[in-house]
């Protein structure tokens, strides 16, 4: 065995590795770009109206999300701790005419006395930022293309996201969904618990 | 000789595909005694888990005949939808067919067309149904996963799912669609809502 025989082997993880990073970046460049669509923007509108954040990806916090119209163009999504405070807003601005419209997405910190350290945190994290984008759009896409939201859609943004945050993955992060679920099914099962014993 | 272990290699996976072969859909090679009592064991549970919405619901089995199986899906002693598997003799063994009420508009209830003010389970139902059915003649619990054809979304369906997965009050189907949630569980707390006694309940 010579030493190039070994380096490439010990230099394969890596080239694998940096491939992926490679690949998921352009993926989710591609994933979190505006989105054209053949139908009037009046329509478009209502369907941004309609349509709520992925459970898939936001979790709980899809369906507490606050979901209001901004403007004519923007609509928005208000992603609210337990106290009731805004700490991430998702924006979804249309332009058009009667034919056809295009959709244009941006995460913003909202404004208050904590605007300045969530927009620091934001773009220190902008992978993670680009994946919540990147759903989003999947989500408006389904629904106006009629059709289930698709998580493969935005595995490179998601991919990135994650690679991102590796210091958090791993057994913890298994761990923490696999509680996550149970807490779900518990929840569950304590409601129609609660109901047999009315 | 290296040809002869080939053929016999290609023989053998032929005979191992034509094995694994699944039947015909709906078809299946035991007696209509049997696959009834299959489906009497079938995993109503495990149906319930991945394909309700945010209402408390209930099944109830009954057998409208000797060759069938009916459940009626209720929630706050309220019907929600009935499905019913018929089973028949079929060459040598059985057909089940699933029978789902028509829409007053038209279509199957359920059927991914219709819209529910406050929905009981997942559209569509037939390929869900059609999964309870296997896997109970099957033995196995039921599976997400071998549902086949597209699932359509349902946000209304969606967000009830959540607001009872996250431990949190949802709508009862008699709700008004204009109706708080606050509202709506206040003034069922003051409803009397003894469950309707029922034999077959999971």
């Amino acid at each position: 065995m010579n030493l190039n025989f070994w380096l490439a082997r010990l230099l394969f993880p890596f080239v694998i590795a940096a491939g992926v990073m490679g690949y998921s970046f352009m993926q989710a460049k591609h994933e979190t770009r505006d989105r054209a669509y053949p139908f009037p923007v009046a329509s478009v509108n209502s369907t941004l109206d309609d349509t709520d954040l992925p459970a898939m990806v936001f979790g709980e916090r899809a369906s507490t999300a606050r979901h209001w119209r901004l403007d004519n163009a923007t609509s928005a999504w208000a992603l609210e701790n337990s106290e009731g405070d805004e700490f991430m807003r998702l924006t979804a601005k249309t332009t058009g005419d009667a034919k056809s419209a295009r959709v244009h997405y941006e995460i913003e910190a909202p404004k208050g006395p904590d605007h300045d350290k969530l927009e620091k945190h934001f773009k220190q994290n902008s992978a993670m930022v680009d994946s919540y984008k990147a759903a989003l759009a999947e989500q408006v896409d389904a629904a106006l293309t009629r059709r289930p939201f698709n998580m493969a859609n935005i595995m490179g943004a998601v991919t990135r996201g994650s690679l991102s945050q590796l210091g958090m993955m791993g057994a913890t992060m298994r761990k923490a969904a696999a509680g996550y679920q149970q807490e779900r099914d518990d929840n569950i099962e304590r409601a129609y618990e609660r109901q047999s014993n009315r | 000789m290296k040809y002869r272990v080939a053929l016999s290699l290609a023989v053998a996976l032929a005979a191992a595909a034509a094995c694994s072969q699944p039947q015909s859909k709906g078809q299946y090679k035991f007696s209509i005694k049997e696959a009834l009592a299959r489906l009497e064991n079938a995993d109503i549970a495990g149906f319930r888990k991945h394909r309700q919405c945010g209402l408390l619901i209930h099944f109830y089995a009954s057998h409208p005949d000797g060759h069938s199986i009916q459940w009626d899906v209720t929630s706050d002693n309220n019907d929600v939808v009935n499905f019913m598997v018929s089973l028949s003799p079929s060459g040598d063994g059985t057909k089940a067919t699933i029978v789902v009420p028509g829409e007053s508009g038209g279509g199957e209830m359920y059927d991914s067309k219709a819209r529910y003010r406050h929905p009981g389970l997942r559209q569509p139902l037939r390929p869900a149904l059609q999964e309870l059915v296997d896997s109970a003649m099957e033995k196995r619990p039921f599976s997400i996963d071998r549902i086949e054809g597209d699932l359509s979304v349902d946000p209304v369906c969606n967000r009830e799912f959540e607001l009872l997965a996250s431990g949190r009050p949802t709508h009862g189907i008699a709700d008004e669609e204009s109706t708080s949630l606050e509202d709506a569980t206040r003034s069922r707390k003051n409803e009397s809502t003894a469950p309707r006694v029922r034999r077959g309940s999971r």
